[in-house]
């Protein structure tokens, strides 16, 4: 990379510390810090659900579903994860929000009583660890900085520890924004080049198995119903509920989660094409393009599905540490 | 132009425009919200769910 884009990514690494130390003096209490004290509106809320179920675990499973599947991991493997959140967004939240809960394991303490309250504690913990994105930051600044792998999982996760620790939910929402539009813009730049490079998706039928355009693909049935089904972990979703009870008020909940699944599914679509598009074209004029726009893939985690989740689990893992390849495999990834 | 081409071409175009759009409203609850203005903080939060 040129010293130019490594400043970049260090100024907005830095730019992450800044929000979190702003957003500290803020912060007044403990709900204050975990919830924000209940001040997100619908924009806040938009992008930071949009940045947060849009992680690398997502994108490196369904590009990995429909690098080998096509469209079906839209339709069946990402796009029923959608539907849950808005199920919960419906169902759920307002009843949840009545009582004055922080947290899933406040819900359950209040239903089923402290010891549940431990357990669901613990399993959120559990659920909530990013060991994923951690590994993700990690291969990023191996790829685009040179930064030895274990040296920048160390320091990715010290700069989100310390921006969270700092500003937590607040921070956490603000810087979640910039990686919104970082990663829809470029989302959608990637798409547009990429799509003219390859005369668009006609282009793409004609390169590509006609399975690859259908909406199931052609897995068995009860893989179609493993995939679907995992979409139910939604339900459970620390950081979503989290987000729920940080909400101003329903109604935010409810158009914002409406405009995230609009931005979800389109994102998806784009993801979807990306990804097939790098099946088609790897190593042709895929690669470079990747090397020339690093810094625009850099930034957003989910422009990494771009490429790198086909590149390092598929074609090119020989010329990278086994951990990373084994890291980041889809099985890994998925869960 | 097949449906899916129009379906990607209308897919980007949320994704870049949507996004731009979110960003600058964002912006204006932002600066908002830091400024304390009425309307951003927990009280109003009570008051949506007591009238709710």
């Amino acid at each position: 990379m040129h010293p130019l884009d490594l400043a970049l990514v260090g100024l907005y690494l830095i730019a992450m510390i800044a929000v979190g130390a702003l957003v500290s003096r803020r912060i007044t209490g403990f709900r204050d810090y975990f919830i924000a004290s209940g001040r997100l509106t619908t924009p806040l809320l938009l992008c930071t659900l949009v940045s947060t179920y849009y992680g690398l675990d997502v994108l490196f499973g369904g590009s990995e579903v429909s690098y080998q599947e096509g469209l079906v991991a839209f339709f069946v493997y990402l796009r029923p994860y959608y539907l849950a959140i808005l199920v919960a967004a419906f169902l759920i939240a307002r009843k949840l929000r009545d009582r004055e809960f922080m947290s899933l394991p406040d819900v359950a303490a209040r239903y089923y009583g402290n010891g549940t309250r431990a357990v669901i504690a613990v399993a959120s913990w559990l659920y909530a660890l990013p060991l994923l994105s951690i590994m993700g930051m990690g291969i990023l600044l191996d790829i685009v900085a040179g930064i030895p792998f274990a040296w920048g999982v160390l320091l990715g996760a010290t700069i989100s520890v310390i921006y969270t620790i700092l500003g937590g939910l607040l921070a956490d929402a603000l810087t979640d924004t910039v990686q919104f539009v970082l990663m829809c813009v470029t989302l959608g730049i990637a798409a547009v080049l990429a799509l003219g490079e390859l005369g668009g998706v006609t282009g793409l039928e004609a390169s590509l198995p006609a399975s690859y355009f259908e909406p199931t693909g052609t897995y068995p049935t009860w893989v179609l119903i493993v995939f679907a089904g995992s979409a139910l972990s939604a339900l459970i979703e620390p950081a979503f509920y989290q987000r729920v009870f940080a909400a101003v008020n329903h109604r935010a909940i409810v158009v914002a989660l409406g405009f995230s699944a609009l931005v979800w599914a389109f994102g998806s679509m784009d993801e979807e094409w990306g990804t097939l598009i790098w099946t088609v074209r790897l190593g042709e004029w895929a690669l470079p393009l990747w090397q020339e726009y690093a810094l625009l893939f850099a930034l957003p985690a989910s422009a990494v599905a771009f490429g790198v989740g086909q590149w390092l689990g598929r074609k090119e893992a020989p010329a990278l540490s086994g951990e990373h390849a084994a890291g980041i495999t889809p099985e890994g990834a998925s869960q | 132009m097949s449906r899916w081409e129009v379906w990607t071409w209308i897919a980007i175009a949320v994704l870049l425009f949507g996004s731009i759009g979110a960003f600058i409203w964002f912006l204006r609850d932002a600066v908002r919200l830091f400024r304390d203005e009425p309307g951003m903080g927990a009280a109003e939060l009570e008051t949506d769910r007591c009238g709710s």
